[in-house]
């Protein structure tokens, strides 16, 4: 089984990575965690199923987690895993040497105990609704083997050299930039075992070439296909084509600091102006659909009742008028103080969907009066400018945690805390419905506050909200038993076998 | 002698500190730092400013070149924000596959160049001159990536001779020894051919131009008069002199020979320089992209060096 990656893994250790280019479905393959978040959050929170955990209970006060571990769990040498691994990697998590990305999702838990080999306690600071998610997040990793190591060492360490893993599949051999093989390990404890011996992962980093060689069958399984490819894929009797919602969802963000769009009247107009079903349609091909508000239609957290903005330029361009803005000398912009109607739309070069959604809102404005200059940026550049609030608009891409939280991006932004709410939204009365609806452990009544928190941010449109997008994944029709969804390429790739 | 080589090797020194002085600045001063790409809201936006805490990034821009500088003059590179390896290692693992593509790529370029410039000398303006002319105008003008792949839409996909892509296929990169070298000959005739392709119309351009220029010299004419033939006079008396403008070419296609070819190493899924080199980039991993950069420009000097030498040897008129 040979599946296709833009590129290599850049650590096997999780806490030295960045994240970046989904090496974490990798090492999920090679590294066990407690328990195996599912995707199950269409309507609850995810639930999580045993892994090398096998029970897990609250005390009674819900400070303290305890998790009854596999006797039969064993590292790929042979050593077996233990508590004591445990409590490892949460020092390791914690550690600001170490200085791991998720270290602050450990903020709440105080410390974690050795009760016996089997049995690990976790104790928490305070009681809140993702204290079970918390506890899980990342993988555990060996004592034996990485403990060796200082941590002040270990942004620097070659983790490759020293790697023992413990999960279904082990490395047998990686070729950097080219090629990691992976293999079934024998010696793996928990169930099922995965049905392949080997499965590949190929570097390569042009998206074209990847669907060419799973066309040329040198290739069975590729990631992400563009929207543009899907019909050529979905063509051939070769191949299979699985589209399931992703995560991923994309606004027009607006500088809600600048005059220019202060006005509420002015962001839900410019809503109003863009033909946002008819962009989503002619960009995507069908493979997204069109967005209402700030969490994921997919999740338990959305509010179905929330209503869509349809297209309707007249009331657009009454909006527009009743806060000052008028043609006054007649040059076909809208014009308020003697001040054109006039912002550059930032958006990546490298991304042509997110170029041929500029230029249809380009166009869709003119039609108000409103003049956008769309601007390509290099990636980097781009949110390093929107991140500084340097900026007028941007075409913005979120990717969702399973948590709900919106405090980072959706609050009042707060110089203490840092911000993802990089167009400075504001409303005091959503600031206190999040702060409040982060602390609700019990998630029905943590619904009703997320519920009024959407319809206030629909109301404000600090955004312009466009698409949520589906994931399209092309696959060797003789792979059989893959269940892809957004929890991840390899969420079943134990159930992964070959047809004939 | 030696005070012209101590004064160049001065130069190359100082030329080298300030390539890298120069980047330090254009990275650091480009918006956005190594930090930025973590906005996503799955990791908490305090990780950002802690990331900045960790790699110095909120340090002032002089502290921070001072202690690159400080460490680098004695050698230590640092290790690779992104990779977590140290630069030098790092780049000495994917030098080495670069070198074999841009130098077979560069050597097909010379040697397709030099005999298309012959043929076409045989009979100037005639009809075969002008064809050949034409083709490798054509091949210069087209992209790279074009031209990659249209060779493998053809000689791979369609034809199935070679490989579309990577150094070694699967089993070669179990094998060793015989098969594992027959293995990285077959994956490299396409990229190298793609080099060669778009290249060898430059140099047989200039070595047509200059052995043109040189033909009707008198001593190849007095060449001709003692008894060469059309053919020995080209060779081995215009050809010597016509290669002079070629050199100083070559001098310079050094710092390709060793950054190499971003557009045919991602097409390829070569593991080389260019690909580590433009994520480094993009990812603002300033210690590699200062190593590359470091690299690359001792190849220059280098390269430099190297053409003047062969200049001394091609031409007994320039003395040192």
């Amino acid at each position: 089984m040979i599946v296709a990656t833009t590129a290599d893994v850049t650590t096997f250790n999780e806490y030295q990575s960045t994240q970046e280019t989904g090496e974490l479905d990798t090492i999920d393959l090679l590294f066990p965690a407690l328990m195996t978040e599912q995707p199950d959050y269409q309507l609850h929170p995810p639930s999580f199923a045993p892994r090398l955990a096998t029970s897990w209970e609250f005390s009674s006060n819900n400070r303290t987690l305890t998790f009854h571990l596999r006797p039969d769990a064993r590292w790929s040498d042979g050593v077996p895993v233990t508590a004591d691994d445990v409590r490892f990697t949460f020092q390791a998590q914690k550690d600001a040497r170490v200085g791991s990305l998720g270290m602050e999702m450990k903020d709440f838990i105080r410390d974690v105990e050795v009760v016996d080999p089997h049995t690990v306690r976790f104790n928490f600071t305070r009681v809140y609704p993702y204290q079970l998610m918390d506890a899980n997040d990342g993988h555990i990793v060996p004592a034996h083997a990485w403990g060796k190591v200082p941590f002040e060492k270990w942004h620097t360490t070659d983790f490759e050299k020293i790697l023992v893993t413990g999960g279904p599949f082990r490395l047998a051999a990686h070729t950097p930039q080219q090629t990691i093989i992976l293999e079934r390990d024998p010696g793996y404890w928990g169930s099922p075992r995965p049905n392949l011996d080997r499965l590949v992962l190929r570097v390569v980093p042009d998206m074209a070439s990847q669907l060419e060689q799973l066309f040329a069958g040198q290739l069975n399984v590729v990631q992400a296909v563009s929207p543009q490819e899907a019909d050529r894929v979905q063509a051939n009797r070769d191949l299979n084509l699985v589209e399931f919602p992703s995560r991923m969802w994309g606004m027009v963000g607006w500088n809600n600091r600048l005059p220019m769009f202060a006005d509420r009247r002015v962001r839900k107009a410019l809503s109003l102006g863009i033909n946002r079903k008819s962009l989503v349609d002619t960009v995507f091909r069908g493979h997204a659909t069109l967005s209402a508000g700030p969490v994921l239609s997919s999740t338990w957290a959305y509010n179905r009742t929330l209503p869509q903005l349809s297209y309707d330029p007249v009331q657009a361009a009454q909006l527009l008028a009743q806060a000052g803005w008028r043609d006054s000398n007649g040059d076909g912009i809208l014009d308020r103080d003697g001040k054109p109607f006039a912002f550059d739309l930032l958006y990546p070069a490298s991304n042509t969907l997110r170029r041929q959604m500029a230029l249809l809102i380009q166009a869709d404005l003119a039609r108000l009066g409103i003049k956008v200059r769309p601007i390509q940026m290099e990636f980097t550049s781009l949110i390093a400018r929107t991140e500084a609030g340097d900026f007028d608009a941007t075409i913005w891409v979120w990717v969702d945690a399973t948590k709900v939280d919106l405090t980072s991006t959706w609050s009042t932004p707060s110089p203490s805390q840092g911000t993802n709410n990089f167009i400075g939204y504001s409303n005091p009365d959503v600031d206190r419905l999040i702060a409040a609806a982060r602390e609700e452990p019990d998630y029905t009544r943590a619904k009703v506050l997320l519920d009024r928190i959407q319809e206030l941010i629909v109301a404000d449109q600090p955004a312009t909200f466009l698409y949520e997008s589906k994931l399209l994944v092309a696959t060797s029709r003789k792979l059989r038993g893959a269940d892809f969804n957004a929890a991840g390429l390899f969420f079943n790739v134990d159930e992964w076998y070959w047809g004939t | 002698m030696l005070r012209w080589s101590l004064h160049r090797i001065a130069a190359g020194v100082a030329l080298v500190w300030l390539v890298a002085t120069f980047t330090f600045l254009l990275v650091s001063l480009a918006p956005g730092d190594f930090a930025t790409r973590l906005t996503d809201p799955r990791i908490p936006p305090a990780a950002r400013a802690r990331w900045r805490r960790d790699f110095g990034l909120d340090r002032p821009l002089p502290l921070r070149y001072a202690s690159w500088l400080g460490a680098a003059v004695t050698g230590d590179l640092g290790s690779s924000w992104i990779y977590k390896q140290k630069v030098v290692a790092m780049l000495a693992s994917v030098l080495p596959n670069t070198l074999l593509l841009t130098s077979l790529g560069l050597a097909l370029e010379l040697g397709g160049g030099v005999a298309l410039a012959i043929v076409q000398l045989r009979k100037p303006h005639g009809t075969g001159d002008r064809i050949i002319t034409l083709a490798t105008l054509a091949a210069y003008a087209l992209p790279a990536f074009g031209v990659a792949l249209g060779l493998i839409a053809l000689l791979s996909y369609r034809l199935h001779l070679f490989p579309p892509s990577h150094m070694l296929s699967l089993e070669g990169e179990m094998a060793h020894g015989w098969p594992r070298l027959v293995d990285t000959a077959r994956h490299l005739v396409l990229p190298v051919a793609a080099i060669g392709v778009t290249g060898v119309g430059a140099v047989a351009r200039y070595l047509r131009g200059s052995l043109l220029d040189e033909r009707t010299e008198q001593y190849v004419l007095a060449a001709r008069a003692r008894g060469c033939s059309q053919r020995q006079a080209l060779v081995r008396h215009a050809l010597p002199n016509a290669v002079l403008p070629l050199i100083t070419m070559m001098g310079m296609s050094l710092p390709f020979l060793v950054s190499g070819s971003l557009v045919i190493e991602v097409v390829f899924s070569w593991p080389g320089m260019g690909q580590v080199m433009y994520n480094a980039a993009l990812g603002r991993d300033l210690p590699l992209v200062l190593g590359g950069t470091i690299v690359a420009t001792v190849a220059v000097v280098v390269g430099n060096l190297l053409a003047d030498v062969a200049y001394v040897v091609a031409d007994p008129r320039v003395r040192v």
